[in-house]
């Protein structure tokens, strides 16, 4: 397997406005495989009977997890294979439940050619098309050999 | 001794205030991760695409680093309840599998108002390196929440 081949886009090929989406139903299984990967078993995520007296009414998923998609499509697909994460900001909307489907959506806003930084904005939307999560990051998209 | 499931209330927290959590961030931890949130970026999970950028082998997710910062909340401080409004992460150093990771939390600001306070955040490794930094918005639970209101 050559090494260039799966690499993302390099900031040559990306453009102002490229956007890409991944979707995603948030599983009772993800969110308790998150919490233990993180160890964080706040009684709002992984118990129903404290839940229910929450302002929440059911478990809800880690807002963490949620934003967890973005950074799906920026190492898979926009730029894709190779994308180094420097920096993110994240403010939550409204509560993901569990079954709920998320998508998310990445778009390139801003381009720095000569530091190869780009700055992106991302939004996740439930399946009523509610915006739960909005955000804004930079990253180093993938360097190619010319 | 009778040790309340539910985090601090915004009453009972002060400027200052700071919690920690630590962990060895195992490959269970990143293939786990990958697995939930489908991020396969090679950079994480392919040793042989990682040795040949600059980071010489695979590194951790930086927002899997980012989500030990919803542990001390959630479970620390305030703990139990909370719920995070949003936050802001830089990832400053790479963090490898084996490496040991400590995050502290710190209260700075207070909005009683809102019921919501302000947290600085760092995380380190086990060399004293700052890995992450930022600060996150958080809703402290309210007393009357939780299994008594569940149950009225």
């Amino acid at each position: 397997m050559a090494f260039q081949e799966i690499l993302g886009y390099s900031i040559d090929e990306l453009n102002e406005g490229d956007k890409a989406t991944f979707g995603k139903t948030i599983t009772e299984t993800d969110i308790y495989l998150f919490a233990s990967t993180t160890c964080d078993f706040n009684p709002a995520h992984v118990n129903e009977a404290y839940a229910k007296g929450t302002f929440f009414k059911k478990r809800i998923a880690h807002g963490m997890l949620t934003t967890s998609l973005i950074s799906n499509i920026l190492g898979t697909i926009l730029p894709g294979p190779g994308t180094i994460f420097v920096s993110q900001n994240v403010k939550f909307l409204a509560p993901v439940y569990i079954g709920d489907t998320i998508t998310a959506e990445v778009t390139i806003t801003e381009l720095n050619r000569e530091k190869n930084r780009a700055i992106f904005a991302a939004q996740c939307i439930n399946q009523d098309d509610v915006v739960v999560l909005k955000g804004e990051g930079m990253i180093m998209p993938p360097k190619k050999k010319k | 001794m009778n040790i309340e499931f539910k985090g601090k209330t915004i009453d009972k927290i002060k400027v200052g205030d700071t919690a920690y959590f630590a962990k060895t961030i195992s490959e269970s931890d990143v293939v786990q991760y990958a697995g939930i949130t489908g991020d396969v970026n090679p950079v994480i999970v392919d040793e042989e695409f990682a040795a040949k950028t600059h980071f010489k082998k695979p590194v951790v997710h930086g927002m899997l680093l980012a989500s030990l910062f919803s542990n001390v909340v959630g479970t620390k401080l305030p703990g139990p309840g909370s719920v995070h409004v949003s936050y802001k992460v830089s990832f400053i150093n790479p963090v490898y599998i084996g490496d040991t990771v400590e995050i502290k939390v710190e209260v700075v600001e207070i909005f009683k108002e809102t019921n919501s306070v302000k947290m600085d955040v760092e995380l380190m490794n086990q060399d004293g390196v700052q890995v992450m930094k930022g600060m996150g918005v958080v809703m402290p639970p309210t007393a009357d929440m939780g299994y008594e209101k569940a149950k009225a």
